[in-house]
């Protein structure tokens, strides 16, 4: 969803609302719902059609900003299933694995999907992402993620004999895994 | 490392060299790193000798090559290691042996080697490899074997660079160039290091189909990773204050493809400005002003490639083009160009839209005053991220923002990197380490109606 000036909030969309750069949300907009936070209530319906990056105030002086989802604001705002990487870590990966479009990148283990988002977005449109975990839990979840943050999933796929430009290993014991990487 | 896998899937990342392609040679395994392009003609100065690159053009990238002495004169041959080759591979056996010999009875007196300068100049022309004089040295050397088994190591590659020295292909990519040349010529790409460059692509949103605007004072570094990241989609306005863009030279260290190149274009900074406040006839006279007075200000370095002529449909430009083809560089290879100016529908689609996000690499200039009238640009709730060298004016900036409630999510960061040495008993941080990598003010702009849009 590439942002512009005249995209504005509708119905359905996940935005991130931010209160404080320490207090942050992923909240899906829906006409009839509300958002309850310490300052007081907020309809979601007030929010659609306002542009991103606006600041709704609330009766009794609290205000929010609606933000426009990217991968740096998910990373702070999702759910931790696991210990993840945060932008500082993900930005270098990217960097010396020379993410661009079109790549084919591994990645083992998902997590709770933070880089995973980071490297979708880095080879969009034309790359793929294989990313695998080993506990069935935690890759459900983050395939609900994936599907939330709009990155387009595929059924699994038998990847062997395929050649990759990147491979990606964060477990326990990485040693084991590289002759076959 | 993704360098030694072949050719796959499209070819975004051509992992083997052409004729023409520019590349990175790193010598001895990171002494010393020369950018060059390959042709027939091209040659390599390894010291006091001179070697063709003749050879490289059609290796895969990650390819290693070390000199061999030939028939005429040395020259460089591929060269590929065998799987297990050094003799680091005992390890298990390494660690468990004791090491007794120290260097207590080592004088150095200079007599410890018996062959002479001469004695290997003899070897050379009777064709011996370089392995085989530095073995030949290693067996004349009195002191070897009292050495301890690191010390043989580090005598043995100290002897190997010297006289088999060995040169790896790389690829130039953000990564390898920003490393290069943060080692070489910091002063021009700012001290801005590779980890600094990451966090401000990262930070900046740069992913495809983005409208990404740079200010670029260092070189073009910047713009060209962005212009990667893209991988042919979106657009990078590579945009300048006053009459003249800044150079951007180390774009054609790329080797960027047609597509890419011409996502990248260029717009003064009173051009994106100015077409805010007029309207559309006025917009057309003044663009034609403008293009003809940059164009006349523009140096060598901005050229116009010949495909894109059709984008200029005044007569005025159209002259200028065939004095702009003449490249400074006069090779025959056709290298596409980047950073053509930026056409009138592009900058009217920029207008309509905004910037999806903003960079800024400007190490000698003000952040607050350039950050004053680029914002403005972005659309609401877009990522942008500043690097400067020194904190004290991103923090004036970041002060300045929230005053005027531009931006929220302001952060202020500076990147850390420590490089270490990964060997068996010997793993540790080396020896020197770069303290200043810049920093890094980023923020997303909120909104606010009292901002023109």
């Amino acid at each position: 969803m590439k942002i512009s000036f005249n995209l504005c909030i509708r119905d359905g969309y996940l935005i991130i609302v931010y209160e404080r750069h320490d207090t942050m949300k992923a909240v899906k907009v829906c006409k009839n719902s509300v958002l309850q936070n310490r300052f007081s209530v907020f309809e979601h319906s007030d929010w659609i059609g306002k542009p991103f990056g606006s600041i709704i105030f609330s009766n009794s002086g609290g205000f929010l900003y609606l933000l426009a989802l990217t991968p740096e604001l998910w990373t702070l705002v999702l759910i931790h299933r696991t210990q993840i990487l945060y932008i500082a870590d993900i930005s270098f990966v990217i960097m010396y694995l020379e993410v661009v479009p079109g790549c084919l990148v591994l990645e083992s283990g998902t997590g709770s999907g933070s880089l995973t988002t980071s490297f979708a977005r880095a080879v969009e449109p034309t790359g793929y992402v294989y990313t695998f975990d080993f506990h069935e839990q935690r890759a459900a979840s983050a395939r609900e993620d994936f599907e939330m943050t709009g990155i387009v999933t595929m059924g699994v796929r038998d990847i062997l004999g395929e050649l990759v430009d990147s491979v990606f290993l964060d477990l326990p014991q990485p040693w084991l895994a590289i002759p076959s990487a | 490392m993704s360098e030694n896998k072949p050719e796959s899937g499209p070819t975004v990342n051509p992992r083997v060299t052409w004729e023409g392609c520019s590349v990175l040679l790193d010598i001895n395994d990171g002494d010393r790193l020369v950018f060059a392009r390959l042709s027939a003609g091209s040659t390599l100065k390894i010291g006091n000798k001179t070697f063709s690159l003749q050879p490289l053009i059609g290796c895969p990238f990650g390819s290693l090559f070390q000199v061999e002495s030939g028939k005429e004169k040395p020259y460089l041959s591929r060269f590929i290691p065998p799987t297990e080759e050094n003799n680091v591979q005992d390890e298990g056996g390494c660690q468990l042996q004791e090491e007794s010999r120290d260097n207590r009875a080592i004088i150095d007196n200079n007599q410890a080697q018996s062959l002479t300068g001469d004695d290997i100049d003899a070897m050379r022309r009777e064709g011996a490899t370089g392995n085989e004089i530095v073995e030949a040295l290693i067996a004349n050397s009195a002191t070897f074997d009292k050495k301890t088994q690191f010390s043989q190591e580090k005598y043995r590659l100290k002897k190997q660079k010297k006289y088999a020295p060995r040169v790896l292909l790389r690829r130039p990519f953000s990564r390898s160039i920003c490393e290069a040349y943060f080692k070489k010529y910091p002063a021009r790409i700012g001290f801005l290091r590779v980890d600094a460059l990451s966090l401000l692509l990262s930070m900046a949103n740069v992913t495809a189909n983005s409208d990404v605007l740079v200010l670029d004072m260092v070189g073009g570094l910047v713009t060209g990773a962005v212009a990667e990241r893209l991988g042919g989609t979106g657009s990078v306005c590579n945009t300048y204050l006053g009459g003249t863009p800044y150079p951007m030279e180390i774009i054609r260290m790329f080797n960027f493809n047609n597509e890419i190149c011409k996502r990248v274009l260029r717009c003064s900074v009173n051009d994106l400005c100015a077409v805010q406040n007029e309207t559309s006839e006025q917009v057309s006279q003044h663009e034609d002003v403008c293009t003809m007075e940059s164009q006349s200000d523009e140096k060598i370095s901005l050229s116009v490639s010949t495909e894109e002529v059709h984008l200029s449909s005044k007569n005025g430009v159209s002259d200028l083009v065939p004095e702009n083809e003449l490249s400074t560089t006069g090779k025959t290879c056709k290298t596409p160009k980047a950073g053509e100016k930026a056409p009138k529908e592009a900058i009217q689609s920029w207008k309509e839209n905004g910037f999806s996000s903003l960079i800024i690499a400007a190490p000698e200039q003000d952040a607050w005053s350039l950050v004053k009238d680029l914002l403005p640009l972005l659309t609401y709730s877009a990522p942008f991220a500043i690097y400067h060298q020194y904190l004290q004016p991103l923090a004036t900036c970041m002060n300045n923002l929230q005053l005027e409630k531009m931006a929220i999510g302001l952060q202020l960061s500076e990147p850390w990197l420590r490089e270490y040495q990964v060997l068996p008993s010997r793993t540790h941080p080396c020896m020197q380490m770069s303290g200043s990598g810049g920093y890094i003010l980023s923020g997303t702009r909120a909104y606010s109606n009292t901002s023109q849009s």
